[in-house]
């Protein structure tokens, strides 16, 4: 079947939508590994418990996921004030520290999305706002996935240019190359690592806002989307964000046209082949160093 | 300052370790606390249920039910076994099994060895069913399963085990009556469904039948866990232009389904989605563009069987709720359990056996109810099944979920074709 | 403080790893203004005194005082913002970072912090010119400079934390001879603007050149203190270099 120009059109549309909110996320994950050293594998169902936050609050008092995306940043921040402080803290300058974290936090991960189970069951839960979608031509873009696209370029380029323009972004840098080094010229690693987690868990607060619009809210998405994450910056570069913008459109565009193309059942082979090809030629990834 | 640090990992490694060794101790003691023997003198009635775990809510409604039969069964004075001469009063045994395979194996296991039960209930759903049949049928003690929809269960061709619940294959037989019953009758369909063991069999069942009954398929797609986004499927399958679109489906890919739907302005003239739909939420969620929508239950409410209503009735007052499948079906359970024992007149395992095979037709909450054998579309052979079982069609009317198929248990006609999608 | 008063006190610094003692006892005094030489032959414990003094390591036994004050044992980034800086042998530079962005990260949490960012920018410009580093070259990635510039941006980074004291381990180390004399000038600037300055060096003609005093490492201990003259006839230093030539100021 070949499809109408239309078709693909909106085929490409809806890939970039999807790509962007892989982007955020993947960038939230980046934020904790540039500076941790740390692949967060809770980073999945931290955006699960955004996305919780955000259900909760349209459902009990009608708060529009938007307007409480700040609300899940600040609780997510906290839990990721608690996430370096107990899980990544204890385990500086240990020789396995990358493996240590990446236990922990999956450890972590299997804690939050089964009480979260726990609490709140497999019940279908989601925030239908009903929105109309807007067309354009005969494209017809779906709005939830539209505004999230866009709130999640616009934070991911607003997180960029913080890391990039600001004092806290040089320092968060420097400490990324080197913790010894950084401490040399007065910078406090610790006080560095603790932002980037807490803005990482932010980020994923803010994703998991967005995603509720969009996905349904369940338990399980904690685990899918932590995967995908973590797929995303691997492909990318640990800690790139060029990467991470390369890594997050590119799984988009294979989901998409994959999906559209081959069918939904060769996802999960998409996705490991992409990963695969893509390694083989730059084991580092896409826009990894060394 | 660095030794200091030392004794801070490490305490904290121990607390960890500590933490990990008294939650294990825990979990041994838990498991292997034992209730007080049962009364003798009574018909013992064994059952693994998921009272905790990712079962443990259903699992829970699903001892309600049971609790509702034997409180009545006892209030009645029991049943009548000749072999004793007098009614025996039931007791009903039961083990949380953590929504865990293996540890409801073993329950079983104990239930027969060391409680002796005199017949078994089968555990909530497919999975662990198909791990604790074989215990059944190596003891040679009769068990009633009711939670389980996997053809597979039946297909092992076991003596002693029995399947209540209607088997993902037969759900087909109603999606047939559904097209069957529109006017004019559509020519083509869509179907997508999650290529899990289950809504795969439900799926092929209704695609091979619906193929043989004339309809044409224009689009077929199995998408694995952890799809997220359907928007690219949804935009093949409104390529393809069905006049039906079946997705069988879990609730939250539902959810999901039917907004991209309304995004991409996918609208044919019917909708079913499997699971979803048949949640309250979903209405209260979608509110007017549910309406119409199909999707289906092995139970409802509504439906017109003897004691039902009584049933229905009982089950709010006591647990403030509308009672699902998961309770309706352990009742059904006990129901034609009275019957076969009464009818064996001993709790021989045999003859119990013999008892469930004899029986026709006996009337239950879940409709009548005789077990017999029976071919799948997909050819294979499933042995002792309740052929009255039935997966019911409904449809979303006025926001209520409404008994459309089959159509001679239904009081409402079916809106077709689908409204479509408001403004 | 006036001139001539101790700014930095070593005393009795022990530093072990495992069984090897790495500094035995040393002791000696940095004057506030002064420029001293730290030499000794390889692994004589130069760069691990340069490293308890920093913070880096913790010693094992004696203490560190900075204007009278014991600094033994606290995080190097409050030794940084007390005012002590410092450069390495080999440049460490964050090396995906701008030249300049390497010396405002300096000033962003160092003892001469800035609030503002524009005025971090203008003071970080400043050093880069006060150290001599090519202008056209300040936007470029910190890893692609060349050895000289490196170093002159590792000595503009230190000084962009403010310090009082800077200690620089071989400055000149891998240098042409050009480039030393270049190198040494801008050392005895860096003194000149007020800065007390310990300079560990291997090259032992500058060194003689440069430094008023003297103190001379071997095997863990200060073997010898003084000026450069003295120093150049002392047994024990001729002894400890083992043939290795040393050369008194040539006037």
């Amino acid at each position: 079947m070949i499809p109408s120009a239309d078709t693909i059109l909106q085929l490409i549309v809806q890939a970039l939508l999807l790509g962007s909110i892989y982007v955020l996320m993947a960038v939230g994950l980046n934020v904790i590994y540039g500076v941790v050293k740390a692949i967060n594998w809770a980073h999945g169902a931290f955006v699960m418990l955004g996305a919780y936050a955000a259900y909760w609050l349209y459902e009990l008092y009608g708060i529009s996921p938007y307007a409480s995306a700040v609300f899940s940043a600040i609780a997510l921040a906290a839990i990721g004030a608690f996430t370096h402080e107990l899980l990544m803290k204890p385990f500086f300058g240990m020789r396995y520290f990358r493996a240590i974290t990446l236990v922990v936090t999956y450890g972590l991960a299997i804690l939050l999305i089964n009480i979260t189970r726990y609490m709140w069951t497999d019940v279908l839960r989601g925030v239908n706002l009903g929105v109309p979608p807007a067309t354009i031509g005969a494209i017809s873009i779906s709005r939830p996935f539209l505004y999230g696209g866009l709130v999640a370029i616009a934070l991911s380029i607003l997180f960029y240019l913080m890391l990039k323009r600001t004092q806290i972004g040089r320092a968060a840098r420097a400490v990324s190359e080197s913790r010894k080094h950084a401490m040399l010229v007065g910078i406090n690693p610790n006080v560095m690592s603790r932002f980037m987690v807490i803005s990482g868990a932010a980020m994923a607060g803010v994703t998991g806002s967005l995603i509720s619009t969009i996905f349904a809210v369940t338990p399980e998405m904690g685990s899918v989307l932590g995967i995908k994450a973590i797929t995303i910056v691997i492909l990318g570069g640990l800690g790139s964000y060029a990467g991470a913008l390369i890594g997050g459109l590119m799984i988009g565009f294979a989901e998409a046209s994959g999906t559209y193309f081959l069918g939904a059942r060769y996802q999960p082979l998409l996705y490991f082949l992409t990963l695969l090809i893509v390694l083989s030629i730059k084991p580092t990834g896409i826009a990894g160093e060394e | 300052m660095s030794y200091k640090k030392g004794v801070v990992k490490t305490t904290y490694i121990a607390i960890i370790i500590a933490i990990i060794v008294i939650a294990a101790i825990g979990g041994m003691a838990y498991m292997y606390m034992k209730p007080a023997p049962p009364a003798k003198e009574s018909i013992k009635v064994g059952i693994s249920l998921s009272l905790s775990g990712g079962f443990a809510a259903p699992g829970q409604r699903q001892l309600w039910g049971l609790t509702m039969w034997v409180e009545e069964v006892n209030e009645r004075g029991g049943i009548y076994v000749a072999e004793y001469g007098k009614k025996l009063k039931v007791s009903l045994i039961y083990y949380d099994d953590r929504s865990d395979s293996a540890t409801a194996t073993r329950l079983y296991e104990r239930l027969i060895t060391e409680d002796k039960v005199d017949i078994l209930l089968g555990p909530y759903g497919s999975g662990i069913t198909l791990a604790t049949a074989p215990i059944a049928e190596k003891y040679k003690v009769v068990m009633l399963s009711q939670m389980a929809a996997a053809d597979t269960i039946p297909a092992k061709g076991y003596d002693y085990v029995f399947t209540l619940l209607a088997v993902a294959s037969r759900f087909g037989l109603s999606r047939v009556e559904l097209l069957d019953s529109l006017s004019p009758k559509p020519k083509t369909f869509a179907l997508l469904t999650s290529n899990e063991l289950y809504p795969l069999t439900v799926a092929r069942a209704t695609k091979t039948l619906w193929e043989k009954a004339g309809y044409t398929s224009v689009f077929y797609e199995e998408y694995p866990k952890g799809v997220t986004d359907f928007s690219a499927i949804l935009l093949r399958a409104k390529a393809a232009d069905p006049e039906v679109f079946y997705a069988v489906c879990y609730p939250a890919d539902a959810f999901v389904i039917m907004r991209q739907m309304k995004d991409i302005k996918f609208a044919p003239k019917l909708i079913f989605l499997d699971d979803g739909p048949n949640d309250p939420k979903f209405v209260e969620v979608f509110g007017k563009e549910a309406e119409g929508v199909f999707t289906q239950m092995s139970w409802h409410w509504e439906l017109p069987f003897p004691g039902v209503k009584e049933f229905v009735e009982k089950f709010k007052a006591r647990y403030n709720e509308l009672p699902r499948h998961w309770s309706a079906y352990p009742y059904a359970a006990g129901q034609f359990i009275e019957k076969a024992i009464e009818k064996a007149g001993s709790l021989d395992s045999a003859k119990l056996r013999a008892a469930f095979l004899e029986l026709k037709d006996v009337p239950t909450i879940v409709g009548p109810v005789t077990f017999g054998d029976w071919t799948n579309p997909m050819g294979e052979k499933l042995k002792q099944i309740n052929l009255g079982a039935i997966n019911f069609g409904l449809q979303i009317q006025k926001g209520e979920m409404r008994v459309a198929i089959p159509r001679k248990y239904s009081s409402v006609d079916i809106i077709y074709p689908w409204p479509g999608w408001a403004s | 403080m006036a001139l001539g008063e101790v700014h930095l006190r070593i005393e009795n610094v022990t530093k072990r790893f495992g069984g090897l003692v790495a500094l035995k006892d040393v002791s000696f005094a940095l004057n506030k203004g002064e420029l001293l030489g730290l030499i000794g032959p390889n692994g004589s414990g130069k760069t691990t005194l340069i490293n308890v003094i920093t913070g880096i390591y913790r010693p094992d036994g004696g203490r560190v005082l900075l204007n009278g004050g014991e600094i033994t044992g606290l995080k190097p980034y409050k030794i940084c913002r007390m005012g002590i800086g410092r450069t390495y042998q080999i440049p460490r530079l964050f090396s995906a970072m701008t030249a300049l962005d390497n010396v405002v990260v300096g000033a962003i949490f160092g003892k001469g912090r800035k609030a503002d960012l524009g005025e971090m920018r203008r003071k970080a410009a400043e050093l880069l010119d006060f150290v001599d580093f090519p202008k056209l070259r300040r936007e470029e990635l910190a890893g692609k400079l060349t050895l000289m510039e490196s170093k002159k941006l590792e000595l503009a980074r230190a000084l962009a934390t403010d310090p009082e004291i800077l200690l620089a381990d071989e400055p000149l180390g891998g240098l042409n001879p050009v480039e030393i004399d270049e190198a040494v000038e801008l050392i005895r600037k860096i003194r000149d603007s007020g800065k007390t300055v310990l300079i560990i060096e291997h090259v032992m003609r500058a060194i003689m050149k440069l430094a008023e005093r003297i103190v001379v490492l071997s095997h863990g201990a200060k073997i010898a203190e003084g000026e450069p003259r003295e120093i150049a006839n002392d047994e024990k230093v001729i002894e400890a270099y083992l043939g290795e030539r040393i050369y008194a100021p040539s006037q």
